[in-house]
């Protein structure tokens, strides 16, 4: 039993494997990463931040977040989606691109795994 | 093989308000040379520039994209993207629109697309559609597409308005792409099924998954069972558990598919994230089959301003490898990494690296970057911004 207790003490008191609070942001897309230069959200609905546009090329301010301080990047649903499926992900940087490690629908865009929404 | 060097520039502000006109003009180039066959092979490989104007206003809306390359003659000048549309507005409301340079079509199912976006040509793509809508709530479309001198795509589509209990949707395909594809979603008190079903060329498969409020659990757990059917003999059901977190920085999902028939096998799924109260961000994942394949990883990463650091480690029947990684923000809106990676007890350790610099300001952004392993050694830089009237 005395791994078992270690675990689990380990599981309960150590911050670094201790959740942090959600933040409030029901209404929008949220990415906690401090010291990025930007974060956009590139998606279905937005040709994949342009990469699947017109240029075929990323374009810089498409689903750009905001920074709400301390590296919290935030975002607003866009309005008017229909009901469905929406696969998007985090372009960090203008090159790392990361799924919603807060949302637990995933897919695949490009060869790289990403985030669906869904959309009632 | 060459050091690329890449700077972009997209012009065109995108269009808001009610109305209005917008133009603008971008430039791209590409360039590079090889560090391992020295310096002297760095150039600029390309020089595109993107000018594009819209103007659109209440029923109408007009936009023009085009590229014109001073380097590569041979590319010369060419519209990327041109397309107009009119609305008669009000309900019911009808539409029409025609573009050279067209999106191609696509469609999202439950978990994966019914037709991804072909990416092949599409600047050669001509598109004309019909929609129209508000005739009970319906909205349907007819559009054509077609490539070169290959036949023309139609897509029909209808998408039935929210019945309060449930919604419909069809797409039907003629031409290059043979396909029906229906799909809907009912709300039954805490059952939510969601459907979709596609015949494709005279191959049927179908997916459904039962979500709701119906199996959550009070530790922010809920259960979507599920079933994809196939003809060709891959049908599968299963279930999927999902860690929505609660008001905990967490969340997860366990997806496992058994074989319904004598063929296929087992397939199980795993992927788990959390953002620690010491500022770590955990990822954990793993896949597997029941023909024996597998792989796993587990990524731990602090991230912080100015500096941050992480590593992870990835592992298949054949390999474990190791990555670290740090960041340095020295600047808001300026970031760097490095990233090392080696294969840790394969007979080949094959190590990697990768130092990305990148630099925000308005909106112009720059990137460096610099991209090293056995044999290879690239040196790339980006640079885009716009400038719009």
């Amino acid at each position: 039993m005395r791994p078992l207790a270690f675990v689990c003490a380990l599981m309960c008191g150590c911050s670094a494997l201790t959740p942090v609070p959600r933040s409030n942001d029901s209404a929008g897309l949220h990415l906690s990463y401090p010291g990025a230069s930007r974060v956009q959200v590139i998606s279905d609905w937005n040709l994949w931040g342009g990469a699947e546009g017109p240029a075929r090329r990323f374009e810089p301010m498409t689903g750009e977040m905001t920074d709400g301080g301390g590296g919290e990047w935030f975002l607003p649903l866009p309005s008017g989606l229909p009901r469905g499926m929406y696969r998007y992900a985090f372009l960090v940087d203008g090159y790392r691109l990361l799924s919603d490690p807060m949302c637990s629908e995933r897919g695949s865009w490009n060869g790289h795994e990403v985030s669906v929404l869904e959309v009632r | 093989m060459g050091i690329h060097v890449l700077v972009l520039f997209l012009v065109l502000q995108p269009a808001t308000g009610e109305g209005g006109f917008n133009a603008g003009a971008g430039l791209f180039t590409y360039g590079g040379a090889d560090l391992d066959s020295g310096l002297n092979t760095l150039g600029i490989d390309s020089l595109l520039l993107l000018p594009s104007v819209s103007l659109f206003g209440e029923g109408y809306r007009m936009n023009v994209v085009a590229q014109a390359s001073p380097v590569h003659e041979a590319n010369g000048f060419k519209v990327l993207h041109a397309s107009g549309g009119l609305r008669l507005p009000g309900s019911p409301w009808i539409g029409t629109e025609a573009a050279h340079g067209a999106d191609s079509p696509f469609l999202f199912s439950l978990d994966r697309p019914w037709l991804e976006r072909d990416n092949s040509a599409r600047d050669s793509l001509l598109y004309a559609a019909v929609e129209g809508g508000g005739i009970l709530g319906f909205d349907g479309h007819f559009r054509a597409y077609r490539e070169g001198t290959a036949d023309t795509l139609v897509w029909a589509g209808i998408r039935s308005p929210w019945l309060g209990f449930a919604q419909v949707w069809w797409d039907g395909f003629r031409g290059p792409v043979e396909m029906n594809a229906l799909g809907g979603l009912v709300r039954l008190a805490d059952f939510v099924p969601w459907f979709s079903f596609i015949d494709s060329s005279g191959a049927v498969s179908g997916d459904a998954e039962l979500r709701g409020d119906w199996a959550r659990l009070p530790a922010s757990l809920s259960l979507v069972p599920w079933m994809h059917y196939s003809d060709d003999d891959s049908t599968q059901a299963g279930l999927k558990v999902h860690f929505s977190g609660g008001p905990a920085a967490h969340s997860g999902v366990l997806r496992l598919g058994f074989p319904v028939q004598d063929e296929g096998s087992f397939s199980a799924m795993l992927r788990y994230s959390m953002q620690s109260a010491a500022g770590i961000h955990w990822s954990t994942g793993a896949d597997a089959s029941g023909e024996g394949d597998w792989e796993g990883f587990v990524i731990g990463e602090y991230r912080a301003s100015p500096a941050g650091f992480g590593m992870g480690v990835s592992a298949s029947q054949d390999s474990v490898r190791v990555t670290g990684r740090s960041t340095y923000s020295p600047v808001p809106s300026v970031s760097a990494s490095l990233e090392l990676s080696s294969d840790v007890f394969s007979g080949s350790a094959d190590p990697s690296g990768t130092i990305m610099v990148s630099a925000f300001r308005g909106p112009v952004r720059a990137l460096l970057g610099y991209f090293w392993s056995e044999g290879t050694s690239l040196f790339t830089v980006e640079l885009g911004g716009w400038l719009g009237i």
